[in-house]
């Protein structure tokens, strides 16, 4: 199942930030990841990816550098920073929050253990 | 079509939409490199090559929306602070002049701080668009040129007559100096030992060069440059060696020869240890070595926190006013207060550009703005120590601030190249195919030395 686009894109930022909290990765790595760990739900783009890389490395959330990957291939890998862990911070207990709100609406009110 | 030319194609279609066109290169090969990762993620999964690439390049997405995205993102940045301090620094300096010469017949000195300005503007510019990286390409022949331009220089202006020009231009083109040091050290990074030895000495050529045509203090100052430059190559990993041996290369030999030269000097001049003493504390001789100093000092003591002070005008009593004691003038004529408001304005600008400069990622980046902060605060330090009769040493300029032709264009020349570093924001990382070589100038093979002159 593919998700729909709108509730995934707000959210991505957060994803990408989430893998690279776990271990430095190259662009495709990511998208490799993201579908694995999603049993497939969410399939990026590349040409969604790579303007958002670009975008959160201007802001200092994230670095990038060249390293030797398997196959004695050279890959720009990406890099969480400390302001970067921050912002998944605030994004996780956003998120978080929103949707507890969302689950409670639908539940109509009745309290409820998330899972 | 061929499959080179479909990637081709696509990367075009995608870098058509970003203007910034230096940039490029850079993001072309991240997407090259991501389709090839993708198709042969699709061949895995057991699809013919040229549908694996089919779908490979569909996978992307739009590559004029891709392309506009990443528009968008890249944009050359303009550090306006640098803009904003240049500005208001040569400002205040034609204010000051202004204030200075007016009533007197000097007032051509602003017609001709004006024309500097102009000149230096035009300078700024050209040197921000001409790409900084120039200086890591071509390092050798930079030094070179910078060489050929002392040698000049000396020989044109060897004549009795002339010999102050010459002095003022070596005196600025020294400030260059620093900065095309770090294109040698950039040459010479990931290469071990002896290349540190061959970068300590490449740094001691000009020296040779300009020795008994430039005060003292302009070359040890140039010396001091090159070894905290040396130093933080060192420390930060660029020349792939171990750190402590890498230090103690450069500064045991540095501390002998220097330790050695005063002994020896002061063995043939015991005179000199008398002068030193006087020029630091200038009462021990008030008529003789200590003698500007007191002076200065006098002035100071005179001065209030707001508005003119008492006694004779800074003028009258030390003359140079314009080029030399700009800072002491401002303090006995407007109060400490004014003074204070420069010093805070260059304190804030040198801190903030220091502070951009340790976030240059790429080495060279990250080296040459540092060499032109180095240069800048040097100059600022000892104009603010002399001005305040500390007088061990003599200054140079006030960047901006004081007067000088040359003194307003060098340093001009010197923050279009920190515009340029910074233009490119955190863009430019080190290339790893091109910095891992293992060429060096020296190598051994069979028993034979081999010298490769083309690294």
């Amino acid at each position: 199942m593919t998700m729909n686009k709108n509730l995934l894109s707000g959210s991505t930022t957060m994803l990408i930030l989430k893998l690279l909290d776990d271990k430095d990765m190259y662009g495709y790595q990511m998208i490799d990841e993201l579908s694995r760990r999603s049993d497939d739900t969410f399939s990026l783009k590349a040409g969604t990816l790579y303007p958002l890389l670009h975008n959160l490395e201007e802001q200092e959330m994230i670095e990038s550098y060249e390293e030797y990957a398997e196959g004695n291939r050279i890959r720009k890998y990406y890099k969480i920073t400390k302001k970067g862990k921050k912002l998944l911070l605030e994004q996780r207990n956003e998120w978080n929050l929103y949707a507890e709100k969302i689950n409670k609406v639908l539940e109509g009110g009745v309290e409820f253990v998330t899972i | 079509m061929s499959q080179y030319n479909m990637i081709y194609e696509y990367i075009e279609s995608v870098c058509n939409q970003i203007r910034w066109r230096k940039v490029h290169p850079i993001i072309s090969k991240e997407l090259n490199d991501h389709i090839i990762d993708q198709k042969d993620a699709f061949i895995t999964q057991g699809f013919a090559e040229d549908i694996a690439l089919d779908k490979a390049i569909e996978e992307m997405g739009d590559p004029i929306v891709v392309g506009k995205e990443l528009d968008l993102t890249h944009r050359p940045k303009l550090e306006l602070s640098i803009i904003l301090f240049t500005g208001l620094a040569l400002l205040m300096g034609v204010f000051l002049r202004f204030i200075m010469t007016s009533g007197t017949p000097m007032n051509w000195m602003i017609r001709e701080n004006i024309m500097h300005i102009v000149i230096g503007i035009g300078f700024m510019i050209g040197v921000y668009f001409l790409d900084y990286r120039f200086i890591g390409r071509y390092p050798k022949l930079i030094f070179l040129a910078f060489i050929v331009s002392i040698l000049g220089i000396s020989i044109l202006s060897s004549g009795p007559m002339v010999r102050y020009g010459q002095y003022t231009y070596l005196s600025y083109l020294l400030l260059l100096f620093p900065t095309a040091f770090t294109g040698i050290i950039y040459s010479m990074r990931n290469r071990g030992y002896t290349d540190i030895i061959l970068s300590g000495l490449a740094a001691i050529i000009p020296v040779l060069l300009v020795f008994s045509q430039t005060p003292m203090s302009n070359i040890l100052f140039y010396l001091l440059s090159c070894m905290i430059l040396l130093t933080i190559s060192i420390i930060r990993g660029f020349f792939n060696i171990h750190r402590k041996k890498g230090l103690l290369l450069i500064y045991i030999p540095t501390s002998i020869v220097t330790i050695s030269m005063v002994i020896f000097s002061i063995w043939n001049h015991p005179y000199y240890l008398n002068r030193i003493q006087n020029l630091i504390n200038p009462a021990l001789d008030p008529l003789g070595d200590g003698y500007m100093a007191n002076l200065t000092r006098e002035v100071i003591s005179n001065a209030r926190f707001i508005g003119e002070g008492l006694g004779s005008s800074t003028g009258a009593t030390l003359g140079q006013i314009h080029t030399d004691f700009l800072l002491t003038y401002v303090i006995h004529r407007f109060g400490w207060l004014f003074f204070l408001m420069i010093v805070t304005i260059l304190t804030i600008f040198i801190v903030r550009i220091f502070i951009l400069c340790t976030k240059q990622k790429g080495i060279l980046g990250n080296l040459i703005s540092t060499s032109i902060m180095i240069t800048f605060t040097i100059q600022v330090i000892r104009y603010i120590a002399f001005n305040l009769g500390i007088q061990v040493i003599s200054p140079l300029t006030l960047p901006f601030i004081s007067y000088g032709g040359t003194a307003t264009v060098i340093n001009m020349i010197l923050m279009g190249v920190l515009l340029s570093v910074f233009k490119w924001g955190d863009l430019i990382k080190n290339n790893l195919e091109r910095s891992v070589s293992n060429k060096t100038l020296f190598s051994f093979q069979d028993g034979k030395i081999i010298i490769d002159l083309k690294h």
